[in-house]
């Protein structure tokens, strides 16, 4: 009868090397995990490849991550199970120079294993839709296909050329005077004109994106000529990360109104088919009921060309395809990243540390930060205070256990206060260096000029900089005090007898 | 007179005392540090085995008898005559112990474990056994008094725990199966590769768990559970073993066999140790302990030697099959006093030695039951 289910021969050998020769790594059990979760997650690749799946359709991914989050769970708890068995600190074995750094990196790497399968599902199904459209083609469709519209219902829409005037504002030093009607009286003139459109420098970005025809009158205001919107199928996502050019609405009123001649509307819209065919589910556009498009207020073109059901599938094929872009995947990977962190630590103190006085750490903590919390609350404590006390707190677990660990009896409270400074550790750089700029910098945050100028962006990118690095500082800090501090403290304080 | 380990052996064989054979002969290929001998020990105790002859066979087959002289042999080859260092482990001066919470304290006591020696605690229950084995093992703190472990320089905790080993009377659970947990605990304390392999293998037949290596907890008996607890520890090469109440858990044979064990693997040149244990099986403990110490009220009261002897003269328990008349007219004449418990009578005289009152019994033809010097026991004192 196999030892371990599913797995080979040369596992086999492995666990039985690692047990006789290297029993500290043997009890981490990385060399299962790491088997384990290769073969599930093949396993779960090829079962997310095969399952059929519509790119065109609403995702179903969010499914698939709570199922995965729940066996996530469960593998924690089993992996947990096999780990609490044997314990090479506890009973007292060699500890070797490098020993425990080793064993914490491989919980670390342990967890991160496991969180990370809860990212095949949307990887496989962003592959799938890869293979199957690509943005250049999709925005060439969404071109031709605007295009032919545009043609077919040239006949239908009265095209034309509106002047706005936009006035560049900061929301937080002006408030904009409310009007509901779209025109004004103009002292100057002494007659009603369009009312000018009232613009942050953020909202005008998109503005100067998306419009060909400026005419900048001074700093602060400009005159943006528009034409009727043509963007019969639009997605900014997709647009946003194509090489190709979207035709502007000027682009197609130069091509479709400047052309004098009549439209053969049959071929056109046998033309605009063929593509639009590529986009369709077959969902009835009842569906898509809560679409709103304001070319089309009366919902008469959509329902009768489809346009809601286009939409919406090119819509989730760029959902589907650019769902790792930006800070999306910073997020996630960072979340994993946190979570393998924190449970690696966890599981760390436990390893080293007595039952009882783990569960009493956890019990302080939570009392800890909800004291703090209300403390804060009422002395309206700013970020720097809040900052500063938890530097404060760090310190305080740190040193208080430097100098009971080496009581002659087992404290209890040496315990609890050496585990928080370890579960600390590795946020300790994060958290001075956020401090560092709430006390140096934060009085910029409430500098309109200086929000508006090209510096807010530059300091924005210099401030996430100095995180990343104190993150992965972080890190390495708390590696180096485990293999050196940590480990003479956990050794002299479990060690030691009790009263 | 000086019995060397191949007479020993030889008169065990010559006895048919198989089992003993064997477990002399795996600690002796041990103590050559030899691993083509301690390969050659296992397999023959794996043959003696399969051949019945750990349950009752008395015939020995012409293989094994050859198989058993080769080995003798090649362990007379083997054999070198290394000085048995006899020195002090643990010197206990003084320890105290009292506890927060409760009226019971530990007062101020006095010993030394020796190399190769065997120290029984008695007591009766709550009287501070358990208490002065976890005060020598480090698991407790001491009030007073220092306990200095001879063979380590400036040692910190943690490195006591892992000279001295504390096997508690409840055996701690543990996971997985038995034969992991004893490579697992070889490979800890630095056992690797094929000594690793080689010594649980040993400790497998030298206990006689063979049978039961890929069984987990919940699938051995208490008495097996305690065998194993010993492997396991021994396998990390302990100084000084201390056990509370070792003997619990196991039937009348399985406590002469461990305690034959103990004093055999104490004196074991593969890994000379000093032991201390508790029980309550006076006895037992007093035919194989070098020293005795009777635990009363946290005072030790009475350490093996002549005090008790020369203080209350000689005793012996005996049971009778006749009425106790037949007793006093035995031992009419004689200068002694009676006590009877409602099982057994235990006689005392300053006057006469227990010879010479039994001789009286005999001749008067008493018909004795069951009988027991009891001269230097702890038991008179309980």
């Amino acid at each position: 009868m196999p030892k371990r289910p599913l797995a080979p021969r040369i596992i086999n050998q492995i666990d039985d090397y690692l047990l006789k020769n290297r029993p500290d790594t043997w009890t981490t059990r990385i060399h299962l995990m790491a088997y384990y979760w290769l073969i599930f997650s093949l396993g779960l690749s090829l079962l997310c490849f095969v399952i059929p799946d519509n790119p065109l359709r609403d995702s179903h991914v969010a499914f698939w991550i709570v199922a995965q989050v729940v066996l996530v769970i469960v593998a924690i708890v089993v992996w947990m199970v096999y780990l609490f068995r044997f314990n090479t600190f506890k009973t007292f074995g060699t500890v070797y120079p490098g020993d425990r750094i080793k064993t914490y990196f491989f919980y670390f790497l342990s967890l991160v294993l496991m969180c990370s399968t809860v990212f095949i599902p949307p990887v496989i199904e962003t592959y799938k839709t890869m293979i199957r459209y690509s943005t250049e083609q999709v925005v060439e469709d969404m071109n031709n296909m605007n295009v032919l519209l545009a043609r077919i219902l040239k006949e239908d829409i009265e095209a034309e050329i509106v002047v706005d005037t936009i006035i560049v504002v900061d929301y937080n030093t002006y408030i904009p005077p409310s009007s509901s009607s779209a025109y004004t009286y103009d002292d100057s003139l002494g007659a009603y004109v369009k009312a000018p459109i009232y613009l942050s420098r953020e909202e005008l970005k998109w503005t100067l994106n998306e419009e060909d025809s400026i005419v900048w009158l001074n700093n602060n205001k400009l005159l943006r000529y528009t034409t009727t919107n043509f963007q019969f199928i639009n997605d900014y996502t997709i647009k946003e990360h194509s090489d190709t050019k979207t035709l502007r609405n000027f682009d197609i009123y130069n091509l479709v109104y400047k052309n004098k001649f009549p439209e053969e509307k049959a071929k056109l819209e046998r033309e605009f088919n063929a593509i639009a065919d590529k986009y369709r589910t077959g969902d009835s556009d009842d569906d898509y009921s809560y679409w709103n498009n304001s070319i089309d207020p009366t919902g008469a073109l959509t329902s009768s060309y489809g346009l809601w059901e286009i939409n919406h599938s090119i819509d989730n094929v760029g959902d589907r395809l650019y769902r790792w872009e930006d800070e999306s995947l910073a997020i996630s990977i960072r979340s994993a990243l946190y979570i393998s962190l924190f449970l690696s630590l966890c599981v760390f103190i436990f390893r080293h540390c007595t039952v009882k006085t783990f569960f009493l750490s956890i019990l302080t903590g939570i009392l800890i930060a909800i004291i703090s919390g209300i403390i804060m609350v009422l002395l309206d404590f700013q970020e720097e205070g809040v900052l500063g006390a938890l530097i404060v707190y760090f310190v305080f677990f740190l040193v208080f256990a430097l100098c009971t660990v080496q009581q002659k009896v087992r404290s209890v409270f040496s315990g609890i206060a050496l585990n928080l400074a370890v579960v600390m550790t590795p946020f300790f750089p994060i958290i001075c260096v956020a401090c560092y700029h709430e006390l140096n910098h934060s009085n910029l945050f409430y500098d309109p000029d200086y929000l508006m100028g090209p510096g807010s962006e530059h300091y924005k990118s210099t401030y996430m900089l100095h995180l990343q690095i104190a993150e992965i500082f972080g890190f390495i800090i708390l590696l180096i005090m485990i293999e050196t501090v940590y480990k003479w403290m956990f050794r002299k304080w479990y060690a030691a007898p009790v009263e | 007179m000086t019995v060397t380990p191949l007479e020993e052996i030889k008169s065990y064989l010559d006895h048919r005392d198989f089992v003993l054979v064997i477990r002399r002969l795996l600690d002796f290929s041990l103590d050559t540090n030899d691993p083509p001998i301690i390969r050659d020990a296992i397999a023959l105790s794996k043959a003696y085995r399969v051949a019945g002859m750990f349950d009752g066979n008395p015939y020995l087959h012409p293989d094994l008898e050859a198989g058993t002289n080769l080995l003798l042999s090649k362990l007379v080859e083997k054999s070198e005559d290394k000085p048995f260092h006899l020195g002090v482990l643990v010197h206990a001066n003084g320890i105290s112990k009292r506890y927060n919470r409760g009226n019971f304290s530990l007062k101020p006591m006095s010993l030394d474990i020796h190399c190769g020696q065997i120290i029984g605690v008695v007591g009766e229950n709550g009287n501070g056994k358990t208490t002065l084995l976890r005060c020598l093992a480090g698991e407790l703190s001491t009030d007073q008094g220092t306990v200095h472990y001879s063979l380590l320089k400036d040692p910190d905790h943690y490195t006591v725990k892992n000279h001295v080993v504390f096997i508690p009377q409840r055996i701690p659970k543990w996971f997985g199966q038995l034969k992991d947990n004893l490579h697992f605990s070889a490979a800890i304390v630095g056992i690797t590769g094929e000594w690793n392999d080689l010594l649980v293998e040993f400790m497998l037949e030298r206990f006689g768990l063979t049978q039961y290596a890929h069984l987990n907890w919940s699938q051995i008996s208490s008495g097996y559970r305690t065998r194993f607890e010993i492997a396991r520890i021994l396998l990390k090469r302990p100084k000084v073993l201390i056990l509370d109440e070792p003997l619990a858990n196991l039937d009348i044979n399985a406590q002469q066999t461990l305690l034959t064990d103990l004093k055999f693997l104490t004196k074991s040149s593969f890994n000379p140790m000093g032991v201390i244990l508790t029980s309550q099986q006076l006895h037992e403990v007093e035919k194989i302990a070098d020293n005795v110490l009777l635990i009363r009220d946290g005072h030790c009261v009475y350490r093996t030697g002549d005090q008790i002897q020369q203080a209350l003269g000689f005793a012996f328990e005996v049971e009778i099959g006749n009425e106790r008349d037949a007793l006093l007219y035995a031992l009419n004449g004689y200068q002694y006093q009676m006590s009877f418990n409602g099982g057994n009578y235990t006689i005392t005289s300053q006057a006469h030695e227990v010879s010479e009152l039994l001789r009286a019994l005999v001749n008067s033809g008493v018909h004795i039951r069951y009988y027991r010097d009891i001269t230097t026991s702890t038991k008179r004192l309980f």
